[in-house]
């Protein structure tokens, strides 16, 4: 078997490419983080089985990010046979980087040299022959979406894996590989160094990379390789202000050495298409319109033109409950399937069109290109706020969920941005919040529910950026490092790769509620059935709710909405079918509007809403909070103070209502 | 690869028309949304939705931006006119989609609380307007910018 690493910057099509190779389906995302864990696949090529690791979307092999950190160790500690590198062919100057990074670390590469196509339209011309024989590897060119070049890509890689690896073309200026060679010495005499490439350790050790720093440091060689290290680098501040800038400077000078002649642009530079979008997206003064322009017809989408399909589903679920009831004994049982499961469950699943339209239109606006000009739009103000311009994505992405969201901060360099990041981000409202909304809203606010749902998520956002602000003074004091990022082209999103986005993540939703939700619904029937036959206040739920209910009480909340809310904190979609089988109003939700109406009013309906957007996040939440942070002391961090000020702004809401005569 | 200087202007002067009605249609229902109603001065019903006329207001600003704009460079401007083509369209579609679902609702699953409603209740100047921004579509189409962006 060969083991290959696939790696590249974002958007080259490794992804595409992963997928043609070994027929899985991966995300084609514009944002940082897409793929933060590797993925695996197989395929076989002229009978040799090809084991292929798609790694995260890297621009170099520093320790900048943990992507960069997973792709590198990768590399280093589980040695792939070969490494493919996916090159944008219509931008070699910059994707060659990591290129040469990677002959550094001593891998075997090759290269992909992907979107000729795009190459061709836009006039490039690549001496592909040319540009082979001077970096000593195997270049094969792609064209990932037409799926044009995958057999020669496993043909090069099946080569470059039985043959040994060719002494790298490329090398630095002479006193840079004298001082490499001094300190490789010293490096190779060190046993737990051994799996290193020590010259590639010098290099490292010369850029000041944090994560080699700190290896070196545990070993019993640390303190003779630093001095040598200091040596050297004392030698060579007579002719290099900066050694971390020269050594960057000596691969471009490569790069643009080895270009020379063999790439051939296009001398005048036409306005394309995205240079005529991106003058106006990221306009100054319109660009953040646009974007809530673009944020109201989602939820437009989502909620209104979703809806018939939801109260379809309502009424596959109220005809199927109505049959279990007049068919199946003993009573008990009939209960349990019709009022515990299906009701239940059929609470959760008439959101599904509204979450399946949501991820739709997410997939359209993040495959089209349009989320990474949102970023960069919304960078000077999450500055301006104490967040991260990388801090974006991930807030958007909690729009669909947070916990991929929570991942997704791993490519914010800076701990301190990353931590503010992954703290507020439970604000952004998820979908699983959604049916609450749509509930509610419905009931009491009718034909004004769009605005009325509209305004809890921007109440959401508003709160996130008050407290990325309070964070970033009490908690992860300084200003957030610099934003960096790539706008890739935009494309026209294929109708196959959005129904591909929108179910990978409108299919965790069913999951979950083939999971969690059930579980807790019937959870929630055992303990509203206990005793049989009794009222539901006599019975367990009922003196759990009342327990509990004093503590909402300012809110005008009942002990069925206190069941509810806390029931929500395994997954947050089990708080409006929880309530189904607390007020016992059977299979469909419209039947909860008369005990609802009657329980609420408008205001305290809102505060509700507001409740649930702010309070402790789910289980699956908190769990990745704990994963990401590392650290039950800023997991308990995040639940104590949304419970807080979910508290707080509800308390408000209904004050201030009351005061304006709402209450 | 772009449109001729000596139809720039026409282009412009329509889109600065188009733009004009956008802005004044989307005050309006942003008025009607907080109880100011403009309606029979306006012709078209307006939703109570504020969202919905800052949407059409937005939309207004970017077709009149290359009339106002100090850039010199047409291609540059003729971008305002293609996206607030695609603004318009986005807008155009979400309206008609929005009225096809209630129509769902209202006479194939018979829902109670669409009971009496007819399409006029949903319509939206962002319709009448949206179909007199197509052929600012049509001229986005035509432009060779949109050639060679390839589906992902």
């Amino acid at each position: 078997m060969v083991v290959v690493g696939l790696v590249g910057n974002p958007n080259v099509g490794k992804s595409v490419i992963f997928n043609n190779l070994t027929g899985a389906h991966q995300k084609v995302g514009n944002w940082p983080g897409v793929t933060v864990e590797k993925k695996e696949g197989e395929c076989t090529h002229k009978g040799t089985k090809i084991k292929i690791v798609d790694l995260p979307g890297i621009y170099s092999l520093t320790a900048n990010s943990i992507d960069e950190l997973i792709a590198r160790d990768f590399i280093i500690e589980e040695k792939p046979d070969v490494v493919v590198d996916i090159v944008d062919s219509t931008n070699l100057e910059r994707n060659l980087y990591l290129v040469l990074q990677l002959l550094e670390l001593g891998a075997k590469v090759v290269v992909a040299l992907n979107m000729m196509d795009l190459a061709e339209y836009n006039g490039i011309k690549i001496d592909i022959n040319e540009l082979e024989r001077r970096l000593g590897i195997r270049i094969i060119p792609t064209v990932a979406t037409k799926k044009i070049g995958m057999k020669a890509l496993c043909d090069a890689i099946l080569e470059v894996a039985r043959h040994d690896k060719e002494e790298s073309k490329f090398a630095y200026p002479k006193d840079l590989e004298n001082a490499f060679s001094e300190i490789a010495v010293t490096v190779k005499e060190a046993p737990e160094l051994r799996k290193y490439n020590p010259r590639w350790l010098s290099i490292k050790l010369l850029e000041e990379d944090r994560e080699i720093i700190e290896k070196i440091r545990k070993t019993k060689d640390a303190e003779r390789i630093f001095k040598t290290v200091e040596r050297v680098k004392e030698k060579l501040s007579s002719r290099y202000d900066d050694l971390i800038i020269a050594i960057a400077d000596a691969r471009y000078e490569f790069i643009s050495k080895i270009l020379k002649g063999v790439m051939v642009k296009p001398r005048k530079k036409e306005l394309t298409l995205t240079d005529m979008l991106d003058e106006v997206f990221t306009h100054k003064y319109l660009g953040i319109p646009i974007f809530l322009v673009f944020m109201w017809t989602v939820f437009q989408f989502t909620f209104t033109v979703a809806a018939p399909f939801s109260d379809a589903i309502d009424l596959a679920f109220a005809i199927s409950a109505d049959f279990v009831r007049s068919t199946i004994t003993p009573a008990w049982v009939a209960s349990l399937i019709a009022d515990g499961i299906i009701s239940g469950l059929g609470f959760v699943l008439v959101f599904v069109p509204n979450i399946f339209f949501l991820f739709l239109a997410l997939a359209i606006l993040e495959d089209s290109g349009y989320m990474s000009r949102a970023a960069f739009i919304m960078d000077k103000l999450m500055y301006k706020l104490g967040l991260h311009g990388k801090s974006f994505i991930p807030m958007i992405m909690g729009f669909g969920c947070n916990v991929p969201a929570i991942m997704a901060t791993r490519t914010i360099e800076s701990e301190k941005d990353r931590l503010v990041t992954i703290l507020v981000n439970p604000l952004m409202s998820c979908s699983a919040r959604f049916p609450v909304y749509v509930l509610f809203g419905s009931i009491f606010f009718s034909y004004y529910v769009v605005p009325v749902i509209y305004s809890i998520y921007l109440l959401g956002i508003v709160l996130a950026i008050l407290m990325a602000l309070l964070f970033r003074r009490i908690l992860a004091t300084g200003k957030p490092s610099p934003f960096v990022m790539e706008m890739p082209p935009y494309l026209i999103p294929s109708a196959k790769s959005l129904v591909i986005h929108m179910w990978e993540r409108g299919s965790m939703f069913l999951k979950k509620a083939g999971t969690f939700i059930v579980s807790g619904l019937l959870l929630i029937w055992v303990l509203s059935n206990i005793p049989w036959g009794a009222d539901i206040g006599d019975t367990l739920i009922g003196a759990l709710g009342h327990a509990i209910q004093p503590i909402f009480a300012p809110f005008g909340w009942d002990w069925r909405i206190a069941v509810a809310l806390f029931f929500g904190f395994i997954a947050k979609e089990i708080v409006v079918g929880s309530l189904g089988i607390l007020y016992n109003t059977g299979e469909d939700v419209t039947s909860l509007k008369a005990p609802i109406e009657n329980a609420m009013t408008p205001l305290s309906a809102y505060a509700l809403m507001a409740f649930v957007l702010i309070y402790t996040p789910c289980i699956a939440t908190v769990g990745a909070i704990k994963q990401e942070t590392g650290s039950w002391k800023w997991t308990v961090i995040a639940i104590a103070y949304e419970l807080l000020l979910a508290y707080v702004i509800a308390f408000l809401i209904i004050a201030i209502g009351t005061f304006l005569g709402f209450g | 690869m772009y449109e001729k200087i000596n139809h720039s202007k026409y282009t412009f002067i329509y889109s600065g028309v188009l733009g004009t009605l956008y802005m004044v249609y989307g005050i309006a229902e942003m008025f009607y949304s907080i109880g100011i109603d403009l309606n029979n001065f306006l012709l078209f019903p307006f939703w109570s939705d504020p969202f919905a006329g800052f949407s059409l207001l937005v939309v207004g600003l970017v077709f009149v931006y290359p009339l106002i704009s100090r850039k010199t460079e047409t291609p540059e401007k003729f971008a305002y006119v293609y996206v607030g083509g695609i603004l318009a369209t986005i807008l155009l579609v979400t309206h008609i989609l929005v009225i096809l679902a209630n129509y769902i609702e209202c006479y194939i699953l018979l829902s109670e609380d669409f009971a009496g409603w007819t399409w006029w209740n949903d319509f939206n100047p962002a319709i009448p307007l949206g179909l007199l921004a197509l052929p600012t579509m049509v001229l986005f189409y035509r432009s060779n910018v949109l050639q060679g962006s390839q589906k992902s």
